[in-house]
């Protein structure tokens, strides 16, 4: 099977649901993960105030709190990733609590194995030590980041440093949310608040040079409302 | 205009007193000028004078002038001076000869006038029973149209006031124009009078109850008719006018076509409701049937695959190969995507139709949307899409979420129904155009219609195909609910193509 998380992180599951939670935890334990439950909001600010995980999975739909004022609390003070789980009628609910602070989300019903890769790239994103796979290659598209080289059906392509900013935090990023404000930020800095419809021109363009399709993007995808996903399968 | 008006009826109601003020003021005026004339010559001025009378105040006023101005003639101008007593015999032929002729032109002309009169106000009361025919085919309300009815009672009638009693839901009666709460009693007369208008309906299609002698005679401001709105089988309401005077029979005619006008109004209103109420009960029942059989067939049929599956893979008793497992468990798995798949067409369907899924629009390009919705299908699948859509289409400002679910259905159900490849494509035609065609049998015409319907399945995928049949209805809905609409075509040579065009100035 996969690589086992072996590192011993610990993730704190927050949902109301036992089946749930026992499936959750089931499936990140026998990957060698550290699993602590919370049943409500309350019991998660107790779990939290004891220990720090290294990520939280947080149901938006909670006994006790909105799921959505949970994230924002947390994030005032927690660096943690956090991964939302959310029902498909919860699109709003899902949209606000990427925008308030956490990092992706999973529509239920999802497999294990959705919610393993989500788990391990948002925790690859958070240790900072590490740096990704330098060299990627989809279907032809080859980025290759220490070398600022992309090439498309092996042809260089010649991109702007900004289009190439972009596409270096989407290929870390690979198969996971980034953030409008993610990329505002690794582009540009973060002492910079640059608007979104900015961003789209550069990711419009980007997609033009690196997109099979250049109208129909399957790469670099919208995540309506939130952000991109660079997609790798 | 008013003035003269109201000038001309005054005269019209005071028609003798016009009659006596006029001979006895012209007789003022002629006197002094008795030489001017010679006796028998008196006779013209007044018959000038009766003219004016008959012509203005009708034929009893004109008689009663020629009359009196035979006297006046007679006292004041025939030798003997302010006497009846006539000297010579020829003024007695004189003003013989002047009263028979001061009669005649009297009823000739009165009754000229009376005609004149009477066919003037059926102008007014037809022209007032059209205007209110066309309010009645213009006007929604019946508030309106009971508004509409007022001004006319009031213009033609001269009603003060005109209310409308139309029974509401629970068959009580209840005011039109003005509010009224539900502590509000109705009065009594209107309460009786509705009591025998509803026991036998059609009975007293020509009943008019004087308000003044059902009540117990609140006689001090104004009259009150109460009129029953009784169409051919059933009572439909009440009119009650509040009036100056009693009517006569002319404006009471006019009061009677009017209120059958509105009973007539009101029972195709009542009857087309009816039918409208019975059509949508059977669609109801219809799709709650189809609903019932859908989702007894949607959820149960892999619900049953996979506990047959699960509990099997429960029995201790069995020595199972690994691989055997495997495979079960991925039948189970491909269950539960069909599973979850229904539940969300439902989730759709009812937020859809319980109006619990408005639109978040937002800036995107048509490209994203459909890059996003066949990134998410299997790989197969994305294989056999091919895409021709310009660079550089305008932006749309639409809701991404729901148009991407559309737009899924629409390319699953083209990938469905044919075996060949699939293909998108977008251009700009006064809205933007998405188009998803497929290089399947096509569908007849008979069919091109039905397939936005609830529940429906195309002929040939009745049989193979797992699906609610919804998807189609959904993207309907859902394209509905961001201005735009939804088209079934021909492709050429042959297949399908499905058009969805997109408001390019977007939701507010």
């Amino acid at each position: 099977m996969s690589t086992p998380g072996a590192h011993g992180e610990s993730i704190l599951v927050i949902d109301d649901e036992v089946q749930i939670r026992r499936a959750l935890t089931t499936i990140l334990e026998t990957r060698g993960y550290e699993v602590a439950c919370a049943e409500s909001g309350a019991e998660a600010i107790d779990a939290l105030t004891a220990s720090t995980p290294d990520l939280i999975v947080l149901d938006l739909s909670l006994p006790d709190i909105d799921g959505v004022d949970l994230c924002e609390q947390m994030r005032t003070w927690l660096d943690v990733p956090i991964l939302v789980l959310s029902v498909r009628s919860e699109e709003t609910d899902k949209i606000a609590a990427l925008e308030t602070g956490a990092d992706d989300y999973l529509t239920k019903p999802f497999s294990a194995g959705e919610l393993v890769a989500r788990v391990r790239a948002l925790l690859r994103r958070s240790s900072k030590d590490v740096t990704t796979t330098p060299l990627m290659t989809v279907e032809g598209l080859t980025v290759d980041l220490p070398a600022h080289r992309v090439l498309k059906d092996g042809t260089e392509v010649t991109l702007t440093p900004i289009e190439f900013s972009i596409l270096a935090v989407l290929v870390q990023n690979a198969d996971r949310l980034v953030t409008w404000s993610q990329i505002s930020d690794a582009v540009w800095g973060p002492d910079y608040l640059v608007d979104v419809r900015t961003i789209r021109v550069h990711v419009s363009n980007l997609r033009k040079k690196i997109e099979r399709h250049p109208a129909v993007p399957c790469r670099v995808l919208t995540e309506p409302g939130v952000g991109l996903r660079f997609d790798t399968h | 205009m008013n003035a003269s008006a109201a000038v001309r009826d005054w005269i019209r109601r005071h028609g003798y007193i016009v009659a006596a003020v006029s001979v006895v003021s012209a007789t003022a005026v002629f006197v002094p000028f008795r030489d001017l004339l010679g006796r028998e010559q008196w006779g013209w001025p007044y018959l000038l004078i009766l003219g004016f009378v008959a012509g203005t105040a009708g034929v009893g006023p004109a008689v009663l002038s020629a009359i009196l101005a035979f006297f006046a003639w007679n006292f004041f101008f025939i030798p003997p001076y302010h006497t009846l007593f006539v000297a010579d015999r020829g003024d007695v032929i004189h003003l013989g000869v002047f009263l028979v002729v001061g009669v005649a032109v009297g009823l000739q002309t009165g009754r000229l006038r009376d005609r004149e009169i009477v066919a003037q106000r059926e102008e007014r009361h037809a022209a007032a029973l059209n205007r209110l025919s066309a309010s009645l085919v213009s006007e929604t309300t019946t508030e309106g149209l009971a508004n509409a009815a007022a001004e006319e009672l009031a213009a033609v009638a001269g009603a003060h006031s005109a209310e409308l009693w139309i029974p509401d839901a629970d068959g009580r009666l209840a005011p039109v124009v003005h509010e009224q709460s539900i502590s509000d009693r109705i009065p009594a007369d209107i309460a009786a009078l509705w009591d025998i208008v509803t026991r036998d309906a059609g009975a007293h299609g020509d009943d008019m109850l004087d308000a003044d002698a059902a009540s117990d005679g609140v006689r001090d401001t104004a009259q009150r008719l109460l009129v029953p709105l009784v169409s051919a089988e059933s009572a439909e309401g009440l009119l009650e006018i509040r009036l100056p005077d009693r009517l006569e029979e002319a404006r009471r005619a006019f009061v009677m076509s009017l209120a059958h006008l509105l009973a007539a109004f009101l029972q195709s209103r009542r009857l087309n409701a009816l039918a409208m109420h019975a059509a949508a009960s059977r669609e109801a029942e219809r799709l709650r049937s189809a609903v019932v059989s859908s989702v007894s067939h949607e959820l149960k049929t892999p619900l049953a695959s996979i506990t047959a599956a699960i509990t099997d893979l429960l029995e201790p008793d069995v020595e199972r190969e690994s691989d055997a497992v495997q495979h079960k468990l991925r039948d189970v798995a491909d269950d539960l995507r069909r599973l979850d798949d229904a539940i969300a067409d439902l989730l759709d369907v009812s937020r859809l139709e319980a109006q619990a899924w408005q639109p978040r629009p937002i800036d995107f390009e048509v490209g994203e949307l459909v890059g996003a919705v066949v990134s998410r299908m299997p790989r197969a699948a994305r294989e056999r899409v091919r895409y021709t859509i310009p660079e550089d289409l305008p932006m749309l400002h639409l809701d991404f979420v729901q148009l991407s679910r559309a737009l899924h259905h629409i390319v699953d159900n083209a990938l469905e129904y044919s075996r060949g490849p699939v293909t998108i494509g977008a251009r700009v035609d006064g809205d933007l155009i998405l188009w998803v065609q497929d290089s399947g049998p096509g569908i007849p015409d008979s069919e091109k219609q039905a397939v936005f319907d609830k529940f429906y399945r195309g002929r040939s995928g009745r049989e193979s195909r797992s699906s609610t049949g919804l998807g189609l209805s959904i993207a309907r809905e859902i394209v509905h609910a961001n201005g735009g609409h939804i088209a079934i075509e021909d492709a050429r040579p042959h297949g399908t193509r499905l058009l969805l065009a997109l408001p390019l100035e977007g939701l507010e």
